[in-house]
C-alpha cells in the first residue's frame, strides 16, 4: 500500500517538470522583450539594460528556466510587470471567488447528476431514461457562456430575482454570497452533470449485470438494500475518478463563467494578463492551474485504493 | 446511444420499436443538420437579406421584425444576415483545427502504437502533460504566443485536441497489430508505413471517425469560446462568440441579439453529438443493441 502510494507520488514529478517547462516555454516564446515592454517605449537603452539585468534576463535560457524553478520551488511566481504585485499575492485575492465557483459547480453538477443517473440505470429503457438521456444529450451541446447569458436574462431582466453579474465576498453576508454564484454556477455545473449523469448510469448498469448483485438478490435481499448497499456503493468508485477530472475542466471553464458574470476570480486574472501582455502573471497562473489538476488527479488516484479494497489488495500484492 | 440502448433493453414491442427507430435517426438527422448548416453558411451571400456590415443607425436593437427576422444590433446591422455569414469562420475554423489534430495525433499515436519502446513512453508523457491543461487555458496560453486572432484559435484547439486522437488510435493500433492479417503482410514483405498506413489504418477508420465527429463538436464549442473571451476573431467581424460577448453587454435591452447566436452554436454542435453518436452505433452495433 505505502509502496503504491510512494511510486504513484513519484510519478507525478515527470509530468509536473514536464508542464514547467512547457510553461517556462511559452514565456520564453512570447515575441517582445518583456524589459521593453516593462521600461515602456520611451525608456532610454541604459534603462531597458538595466531592466534586463535585474530581472535576470541577460543570463542563458537554461539558467534562466533554472532560477524560475527555483523560485517557483520557494512559493515565488514572480512579480506583474505593471502593478509590481507578486503574482501569488494577486493569485491569493483572487483564489476564494474561483474556489467557491468551483466548488459549487460541482456541487451543481453532482446534485443533478447522482439521482438521475440512479434512476436512469435502475429504470433503463423507461421514459425517464429517455427523457434524461435526451436531456443530457442536448446539455452537452450547450456552450457554457451561452446558457449563462441566457439565464442572466431570465433571473435577472425578466423575473429581477438575481443579479446579473459582479462579486459579493462572503463577509458582506452569506445571502448575498451566494445569489451572486447561483448563475454562474448553474452555468458552469449544468455541462459538467451531462457527463457525470452519463457516466454513473452506464457504470451503474454494469454493476447491476454483476454476479454479486445477481447473489444478494437470490439470497433475498431487499431491492433497496441491494441497490445502495451493493449497486450504487460500487458504482460511485469509477465515478470519483471521473469527478476528478471534471475538476480540472471546471478550473479551466470558470475561465469563461467569470467573464460572463464579471467575477473577479483566477480566470479573469489570466485572461486580462495575457490580454495586457502580463506574460509574469499569466505563464504563473498557468503553471498553478494546471499544476493543481495533477495534484487533484493524484488525490483521487489516492482515494481510489482507500475507496475499493479489492485495489487496495490487488496492489499491494503486486 | 444511451437513449437506445436503455430502450433496448425493454421487452415489450412498444420500447422495441422506439429502439428501432432510435437506432438510425440521430446520424441520419445529425448529417442533414450539418449539411443543412454548411449550405446556409457558404450560401450566406446569396441568402442573406443585407450585407452583414451596413449599418443603419436609425434602427439600432430592433426587435424581430418581418425586415429583419432576428433583430438588429447596436449599429443597426441586420442579426439573421451577421448571423449567417458568422457560422462560416466558425465552421472553417473548427474543421481546420479538427483535420490539423486527428492527422497530428494519428500520426502520433499509430506510430507510438507501432513502434513501442522509448518512443512510446515519450510520447505518453507528452500527451500527459498536455492533458494537464484546460483547453481553454491552453488557448490563452497560445494566444499569448501568437497574439488574438482565428489562426492562433486553430493552432490552440489542435494542440488541445490532438492527445486526443493520440490516445485513442495508440489505443486501437496495439491489439491490432498482433492480428494475423498484419503478421501476412510482414510475411509477404510489406514494408513498415506500408503495413501502418494501408493495412492497419483502414481498419481502424471507424473509431477514428466517431473521434473526429465528436472532437468537431467540441472544436465548436472552444472556437466560439476562445472568440467569446475575445481571444479569437475580433469586431467587427461577424462570428457567433464575438456577437455573444457584445451582446452580453445588452441583454436587458435587446435578449434577442444573444439569442440566435448561440441558439446556432446549439444546433451545430447538437448535429455533430448526433453524427458522432450515431456512428459509434454504427460501427458498434454491441454497443447499441447490448
Amino acid at each position: 500500500m505505502t509502496r503504491y502510494l510512494v511510486v504513484r507520488v513519484i510519478g507525478v514529478i515527470p509530468t509536473l517538470i514536464g508542464i514547467s517547462i512547457l510553461v517556462f516555454g511559452i514565456t520564453y516564446l512570447i515575441p517582445g522583450d518583456p524589459a521593453l515592454i516593462m521600461a515602456g517605449s520611451e525608456a532610454t537603452p541604459e534603462v531597458v539594460a538595466n531592466l534586463r539585468q535585474q530581472w535576470g534576463l541577460d543570463q542563458p535560457v537554461y539558467m534562466r528556466y533554472l532560477s524560475w524553478l527555483g523560485n517557483i520551488a520557494r512559493g515565488n511566481l514572480g512579480d506583474s510587470y505593471f502593478s509590481r504585485q507578486s503574482v501569488v499575492q494577486l493569485v491569493g485575492n483572487a483564489l476564494p471567488v474561483t474556489l467557491e465557483l468551483a466548488v459549487l459547480s460541482m456541487l451543481v453538477a453532482v446534485l443533478i447528476a447522482i439521482p438521475t443517473g440512479i434512476v436512469s440505470a435502475v429504470k433503463a429503457g423507461s421514459w425517464f431514461d429517455l427523457g434524461a438521456a435526451a436531456l443530457g444529450f442536448i446539455g452537452l451541446s450547450i456552450p457554457s457562456f451561452w446558457l449563462g447569458i441566457m439565464l442572466i436574462y431570465l433571473f435577472a431582466v425578466h423575473f429581477q430575482v438575481l443579479p446579473a453579474g459582479g462579486f459579493t465576498p462572503l463577509s458582506s453576508g452569506l445571502v448575498p454570497n451566494l445569489k451572486s454564484m447561483i448563475l454562474p454556477s448553474f452555468a458552469l455545473g449544468t455541462f459538467a452533470s451531462t457527463q457525470l449523469m452519463r457516466y454513473l448510469r452506464a457504470s451503474l448498469l454494469d454493476v447491476l449485470h454483476a454476479d454479486y448483485i445477481r447473489t444478494a438478490r437470490a439470497k433475498g435481499m431487499r431491492e433497496r438494500s441491494v441497490l445502495v448497499a451493493h449497486a450504487v456503493r460500487n458504482a460511485l468508485i469509477p465515478f470519483i475518478t471521473v469527478l476528478g477530472v471534471q475538476m480540472g475542466y471546471l478550473l479551466g471553464g470558470t475561465v469563461i463563467a467569470e467573464s460572463v458574470f464579471a467575477l473577479p476570480g483566477i480566470g479573469r486574472l489570466v485572461l486580462t494578463a495575457v490580454l495586457n501582455r502580463d506574460y509574469q502573471v499569466a505563464t504563473g497562473i498557468i503553471f498553478l492551474i494546471a499544476a493543481s489538476f495533477v495534484l487533484i488527479n493524484l488525490v483521487v488516484d489516492m482515494l481510489y485504493p482507500v475507496l475499493d479494497p479489492r485495489v487496495r489488495l490487488a496492489r499491494s500484492r503486486a | 446511444m444511451a437513449a437506445a440502448r436503455g430502450a433496448a433493453r425493454g421487452k415489450s414491442g412498444g420500447r422495441g420499436f422506439i429502439a428501432a427507430a432510435s437506432r438510425r435517426w440521430p446520424l441520419t438527422v445529425g448529417l442533414l443538420f450539418v449539411l443543412l448548416l454548411c449550405l446556409v453558411t457558404t450560401g450566406a451571400p446569396l441568402l442573406a437579406p443585407a450585407s452583414p456590415d451596413i449599418q443603419d443607425m436609425a434602427n439600432v436593437l430592433r426587435s424581430p421584425s418581418a425586415a429583419h427576422p432576428f433583430g438588429t444590433d447596436e449599429f443597426g446591422r441586420d442579426l439573421l444576415s451577421r448571423v449567417l455569414f458568422g457560422g462560416r469562420i466558425t465552421l472553417l475554423a473548427s474543421s481546420a483545427a479538427v483535420l490539423l489534430a486527428s492527422l497530428l495525433g494519428c500520426t502520433i499515436g499509430l506510430t507510438a502504437g507501432y513502434f513501442g519502446g522509448w518512443y512510446d513512453a515519450l510520447v505518453g508523457r507528452i500527451v500527459d502533460i498536455l492533458f494537464a491543461f484546460p483547453v481553454i487555458l491552453l488557448g490563452i496560453a497560445i494566444v499569448a504566443i501568437m497574439g488574438p486572432g482565428v489562426i492562433s484559435v486553430v493552432v490552440a484547439i489542435a494542440i488541445a485536441s490532438f492527445p486526443n486522437f493520440a490516445r485513442v488510435s495508440r489505443a486501437a493500433i496495439v491489439p491490432e497489430k498482433e492480428r494475423e492479417y498484419v503478421l501476412a503482410a510482414h510475411v509477404v514483405g510489406a514494408s513498415t508505413w506500408y503495413i501502418i498506413a494501408r493495412t492497419l489504418l483502414p481498419n481502424l477508420v471507424g473509431p477514428l471517425m466517431v473521434l473526429v465527429s465528436l472532437g468537431f463538436a467540441y472544436a465548436v464549442l472552444y472556437e466560439a469560446s476562445l472568440s467569446f473571451l475575445g481571444l479569437g476573431a475580433r469586431p467587427p467581424t461577424p462570428e457567433w462568440g464575438v456577437m455573444l460577448s457584445t451582446a452580453r453587454d445588452f441583454i436587458f435591452q435587446a435578449p434577442w441579439y444573444a439569442f440566435f447566436p448561440g441558439f446556432s452554436i446549439v444546433l451545430l454542435v447538437f448535429a455533430l453529438n448526433l453524427v458522432g453518436d450515431g456512428l459509434r452505433d454504427a460501427i458498434d452495433p454491441y454497443r447499441s443493441r447490448r
